[in-house]
Order: C-alpha cells, then structure tokens, then sequence
C-alpha cells in the first residue's frame, strides 16, 4: 500500500493542508470526535433497548434521526466552525502572523483553503453520522429519502455557519465570537425545527425551501467575498471580488424576468427583491468605500480601453461604485420596463424603487463625507444602513401604511391622509434625486477617468 | 541587488511615526537598524517588507516598488520579526512546510529547502515539537528559518538578539555572517550596539522618526570626525599604549600644550585630545620617544558603533 506522507499534495491548496493538519494535532478535535461516536453508540443502544416500548408505526425512527441530526450540526459547528474561526483570529490579531502578508498566498486563497478545510472535517463528521442515520431506517417509518433530504437541508445553512465562522475570524477581534454564537444558535434552531419538521410534516413547502436554499446559497457567496475583501490588504484593490460577485449575481435574475410570468408570486416577489440586496450592499460598499483608488490599484489597470473600464467599475474607488450602481439600476429598470411580464407591476416598482432609494442614500453619504472629510466610513455606513433598513420601518409606527411603501420610501408616509399608493409621487423621489445626486459623480468619472491608467501610461 | 528607502513617511492619525528617511544598501551589505524605543524601527522595517504602506515615500528593491508591488517583492524578501506564533497545534516541520508552499514551492526543491534551512538553522531535533513549547531561542530559530524558506536575497530583522542568552547571540552572529558571505543583503534592528558592531558594516540611525545618519561605518566615522574636527578645531582622541611607567607618560602628555585632556582605559592604556592632531601628533610623539618612555602602539581613535551612535543622537532631535 502507498505510504499516504508520499503522496503528492503540491495541488492542493497551502492552507488547506495546514488547517486540516492542525484538525488532526487538536487534542479537543480528537475527544470530540469520540465523544460523538460515544453518544451515536449509547443513543442507538438506548432506542434498542426500548423499541419494544415504542408502538407499531411510531415515531421512533423520526426522533432518532432527528437527534441524531442535531448532534451531528452541534458538532460541526463546535469542531468545524469555532475551532476554523479561533485559528483565523488568531492568524489575523497580528500583521506578522497573517499569511497574506508573510507569504505569496492571495486573500482569496486564504479563504478558500480555510473553507475547503472546514468542509472536508464536515465530510468527516458526516461520514460518523450517516451510520448511525442508517440505522433509523431500522427504527420504521423513515425511508432512505428522508434520511437524505434531512442531510440535503442542511448543506447550505451549514455552508453559511462556516462562511459567517470564518467572517467572524477575519475580523480578528474576540468580540466577533460572540456574534457568532448568536448567529450559530439561530441557525442551529432553525435547522432541527426545519429537520425535524419536514419529516412530520407531509405537505412540505418544496419551492420555498428551494427559494430559501438558493437565497442562502447567495448570502454564503456575499459572506465569502465580504471575508476576501477583509483580509485584504487596505491599499490593495479590497472591492474587486465583491463588486464583481454582485455583478455575476445579477446576471441569472436578469436572465429570468423573460419568464417571470411562468413562475408563481411568491417567486417572482423574491425575483423583484433580489436586486433590493444587491443595491443595499452597493450602497453600503461605496460609503465604506475609499474615494482614490490608489497607487496599488492604477498599477494593475489593463491597457485597452473595454478593461479599463470594466476595472474602474469594479475597483476600489467610490465614484467607481455610484456609477456601477446607476448601470446596474438603469440595466435593471429598463429590463424590467421593456420586457414588463411581471405578475404585479407593483412589484417591479418596488424593487426598483428600493435600489433606486439605497443608491440615492449611498450617494448622499458621500457628498456628506466629501463635505464634511472628518466623518469615518463606518459613520457613514451606518447612516445608510438606518436609512435604508429602519428608518421606514420606525416612521411606520406612527402611521397606518401599507408594507410596499413602508419598504420604498420614508417618504410615502408623508403622502396622503387615506390610502398611500405605490404609483404616486414619492416613489419617483428616488429615481429622480438618485439621478441628480449621481450628476457630480458622471461628471467626476468623465473628468478622473482620464487618469484612471497604470503609472508610466499617462500619455 | 540594490536596495533604495526613498522619502519614507507615515502618519498615524496626528503623529509622524517616520519621517521623510532615505537610505540605501546593497548585496553583501550588513546594516545595523539603531535608535531608541519609538523612533520608528519597526514602523519602517514593517513597510520594507510589505506588511504596511507608507503614507508617502517608496522602497524599491532593484527597481521594484514595495508600494505597488509587494507581491513582487515578497519573493525577494525575508522578514524575521521579533515574535512567533504560539500554535499548539502546529509541528515546527509543518509550520515552513506551510510557508514554503505560500511561497509556491513544490515537490523535490520544497523538500530540499525545507532540509537545507532546518540544517543551517540546525532545527533538526526540533522539528517534531509544537511551536508552543520551544524556547526563545529555538523560536527565533524557526523564525530565522521561515525567513530563509524561499531564499530571498534581502533579509529584514526586528530585533532578532533580544531575549537571545550569549551562546543563542554568538549562534545568530555566526548565521548573520554566512548569510552576508552568501551575498544576502541583511537590515537589522537592535538595541545591543555592541552586538551589531562585530557583524554590521553600515548602519541606519533613526530617533523620533527621523534619519540622523545612515551609511558604512567608515563613511559615519568619517563624518562625525569631521563634524568635531570642525567644531573642536580640528582636535582628535588618540589612544596610546605604554609598557611601562603610565604615570610617567601621563604627566608628559599633560605638560604639553595641544593635549587637552588625558584619561586613563580599563586595560590600562591611555587616550587624549589632541588640538590640531594632524599637526600636531608627529611632534608630540617624537617628544614621548626622546623622553625614553617605552611606548609599545598608538592609533588614533576609531569609533565604535556605541559611541558614534551617541555623538549622532546627541542633542540632533528635539
């Protein structure tokens, strides 16, 4: 048998191989690990010892998986997530220990090979479950497929708990722990009661759940390129992956509003709202966002005309992203407008209307900063996020609104006495003042973009 | 390779952590990084090797940037600072395992260069043990080692001697001398002058974030003798060996007009200020000679590390 220290792993990612080493050296990895096997063993053998007890055409089979199943979550998010997450911490509480300053290791790689670690000590884990999942079949009533679609539920979710663990990690700071745990609890909840549920439950919900799957597919893919923008360096080009993964996200929605009619409401309200995450995190990017984009980033801007433009788009700088999102807007609306095959007509007002309103705040806050230069990123992106998120939402306290306009616009509880309607006035605030806030951004664009090439080019 | 601190800058918030430093060395070159605490040592030797940017100013290695492209430079660079990791989880062999494949070393020449520093180094017995449980001196080892992993022709040390006992000192001073005959182009930031002395051959003087003077230590010598020999007219420390009779000699020094003051060394030679000294040594020495005083050697004063260190720093920043 080949000795398994000769085998090649050169292919494989440098951290991936460290991290799983580490799994392997960490002596509470290893009694957690038998400390599972342990309950998976006395659990099996208490439900053997009372089957008789359980009636004919009980629930047995159901609870043992369900116990079983929220064993295994616990354990990966113990093992898996919390233990990736502390060495991350750790890793990053020193610019001396960071990898991607003392190696040639990029950000992205770092993340990846910390994901792809967690994930094979998942597989792991799962591969001492799925036994003992098995062996419910034995206990009646549960059938092969529901022991799959149990583990099915949980992939992305578990994706997501380990994304958001090395999220945490990134920002090097313990207190980004405790959110974790708070973040864990809630999904662990959430994931037992869907488990369990699902195989009670006879009529499941299956296009929910596969719009709930792809909406967390989508939160694990932002989590993963909000911590590759985290660990990059400050100077370096940090909004590259995360500008460009929002612009790849876009595409599939503008891809299906051809066929929107085909679907059913539920799905195309998440279509409609889709953009509505996609120009909140634009908006709160670009507060947080630098306003040059910096010796760095020049360096590395292509020469021909199409890839200048495309990396102006895309790279650190704020005018860059106001400009971004107007296109992304303007590519979003005209869509929608041109092709209109909607359920509701509502609906693509509020999905426009709430980009259209994230943009215009984003842009305001710049202005503001450009006024004002003492004021901090972080200020300026919890401005935006009070008036994007809550600000509304307080306001409607006070006033008898309906929850379209309560979601578009502050303003629409201002409108009118009786019955506020999508259609009126203050929805086309947003567009409008969005437009007009973003003139001195077009006409700095057209002014910096001249400049905007590597050093050495200028002509 | 040449390496080039042009106009180094940076500011934290209010403060000027480095200002405005500009100085040079090459291949082959040993260069002592000195100053008091917070003058800015390790700020500047952060920036040189890419884990920070300067607010304004550039270091370019052969040409290349550190500020546009520090990947570039990593490849050339190795940084040795002043702590290690503490993972308990972590062989010392898996730690420059993991290093070396950062820096995209595969196969074979990984596994030679891993055996090649863990023999310079001599980390051989060591290198089944966890991080966390070796001492400081076999840390710095490791350090030491993670730096040379990749082979770079730059090496940048933050303080690599503190901590050290004097046998772990003499072990790095000896690795420091290789590595210089290996034509590696070496920075090092100490506080133990009389450390830096035997090995440097040029030095960088920084206080308050300022440069006060960089270069060989000749070149310093140089110019700090002719500093004073301007200020002090042109006076000059002679150091002078007697085999006998150092009363005698004492006196006979005092008696003559351009020696200013005389002063006795813990091996017992002496040394004196000399007015004038170039004109006036060959007399005064011949006078010694006609005396019948059995002077065995005289030299005039080559400064040492410390001392030039503190004729730099005196009173030059506020």
């Amino acid at each position: 048998m080949k000795n398994l220290s000769s085998v090649n792993t050169d292919w494989l990612n440098p951290v991936l191989v460290k991290e799983v080493r580490q799994f392997f050296h960490n002596k509470l990895f290893l009694s957690l690990v038998g400390g599972l096997l342990g309950l998976q063993l006395l659990l099996l053998f208490i439900f053997n010892l009372t089957f008789d007890d359980w009636k004919n055409g009980s629930d047995a089979g159901k609870i043992f998986i369900g116990i079983d199943t929220a064993l295994m979550y616990v354990c990966v998010f113990g093992i898996c997530a919390w233990g990736a997450m502390q060495r991350f911490c750790t890793e990053r509480s020193s610019k001396e220990l960071d990898f991607s300053n003392i190696t040639l290791l990029t950000p992205f790689q770092i993340v990846a090979g910390k994901l792809a670690s967690t994930l094979v000590i998942w597989v792991l884990v799962a591969a001492l479950c799925l036994p003992f999942m098995t062996a419910a079949y034995f206990f009646r009533n549960v059938t092969p497929g529901d022991i799959l679609s149990i583990f099915g539920i949980g992939i992305v979710p578990m994706l997501i708990v380990i994304q958001a663990a090395l999220f945490c990690g990134a920002l090097g700071k313990k207190w980004a722990q405790a959110i974790f745990v708070y973040f864990c609890f809630q999904i662990v909840s959430f994931l037992v009661g869907v488990a369990i549920a699902s195989l009670f439950e006879t009529k499941a919900k299956w296009d929910i759940f596969w719009l709930l799957q792809g909406g967390g597919a989508v939160m694990f893919l932002v989590l993963f390129a909000a911590t590759v923008e985290l660990i990059t360096p400050p100077f370096a080009n940090r909004m590259f992956v995360l500008r460009l993964l929002l612009v790849i996200l876009m595409i599939p929605v503008l891809g299906v509003i051809p066929w929107a009619k085909k679907f059913s409401q539920d799905v195309q309200m998440v279509i409609c709202c889709f953009p509505l995450g996609i120009f909140g995190i634009l908006a709160l990017l670009n507060c947080c966002d630098r306003d040059e984009p910096g010796g760095r980033v020049l360096a590395r801007v292509p020469r021909n005309i199409i890839g200048r433009i495309c990396h102006y788009l895309l790279s650190s700088n704020r005018t860059g992203g106001v400009i971004l999102g107007l296109l992304l807007l303007a590519v979003f609306g005209g869509t929608m407008a041109v092709l209109g095959c909607f359920y509701s007509k509502s609906l693509i007002m509020l999905a426009f209307g709430v980009g259209a309103y994230a943009l215009l705040y984003s842009e305001l806050a710049i202005i503001l900063h450009r006024a004002i230069p003492q004021i901090p990123g972080w200020v300026l992106f919890i401005i935006v996020f009070i008036m994007l998120g809550c600000m509304p939402m307080l306001l409607s306290l006070e006033k008898n609104t309906q929850a379209y306009d309560i979601f578009v616009s502050p303003f629409s509880l201002f409108n009118v006495k009786g019955k506020p309607h999508i259609f009126d006035y203050h929805f086309w605030i947003a567009p409008a003042a969005a437009f007009l806030a973003g003139v001195p951004f077009i006409a700095q664009m057209i002014l910096t973009f001249k400049d905007y090439r590597a050093p050495g080019l200028q002509e | 390779m040449e390496i080039k601190v042009q106009n180094l800058t940076r500011v934290f918030g209010t403060a000027t952590a480095v200002d405005n430093v500009t100085f040079s060395f090459r291949s082959g070159d040993i260069f002592g990084f000195i100053g008091p605490n917070g003058a800015g040592k390790t700020t500047t030797i952060r920036m040189m090797s890419t884990l920070d940017m300067p607010t304004s100013g550039d270091i370019f290695y052969d040409g290349i940037s550190a500020v546009l492209y520090p990947e570039e430079v990593r490849k050339v660079v190795g940084y040795m600072p002043d702590s290690l990791p503490d993972y308990k989880d972590v062989l010392v062999w898996e730690y420059l395992d993991f290093v070396a494949r950062g820096f995209n070393l595969k196969g074979k020449v990984r596994t030679q260069r891993l055996r090649s520093v863990e023999e310079f180094t001599d980390l051989g017995e060591m290198r089944n043990k966890p991080l966390n449980v070796l001492s400081k001196g076999m840390k710095q080892r490791v350090s030491l080692a993670r730096a040379l992993i990749h082979d770079p022709q730059v090496l940048i040390m933050d303080e690599p001697a503190a901590g050290l006992d004097p046998r772990a000192r003499l072990e790095l001073r000896n690795l420091l001398k290789i590595l210089a005959g290996q034509k590696k182009a070496i920075l090092l930031s100490s506080h133990i002058l009389s450390e830096l002395q035997d090995i440097c051959n040029g030095a960088v003087i920084i206080e308050q974030g300022k440069l006060l003077s960089a270069g060989s230590l000749q070149e310093m010598s140089r110019e700090v003798r002719q500093e004073e020999s301007l200020q002090e007219k042109k006076s000059g420390t002679v150091i002078i060996e007697c085999a006998a009779e150092p009363e005698k000699l004492k006196l006979k020094l005092l008696e003559h007009p351009a020696v200013t003051e005389v002063g006795e060394m813990p091996d017992g030679r002496l040394h004196f200020t000399l007015q004038e000294w170039e004109r006036n040594l060959t007399p005064l020495m011949a006078d010694l000679f006609n005396a019948g005083l059995p002077i065995t050697g005289f030299r005039k004063e080559e400064l040492s590390l410390e001392e030039l260190f503190m004729r730099i720093t005196a009173g030059k920043v506020q």
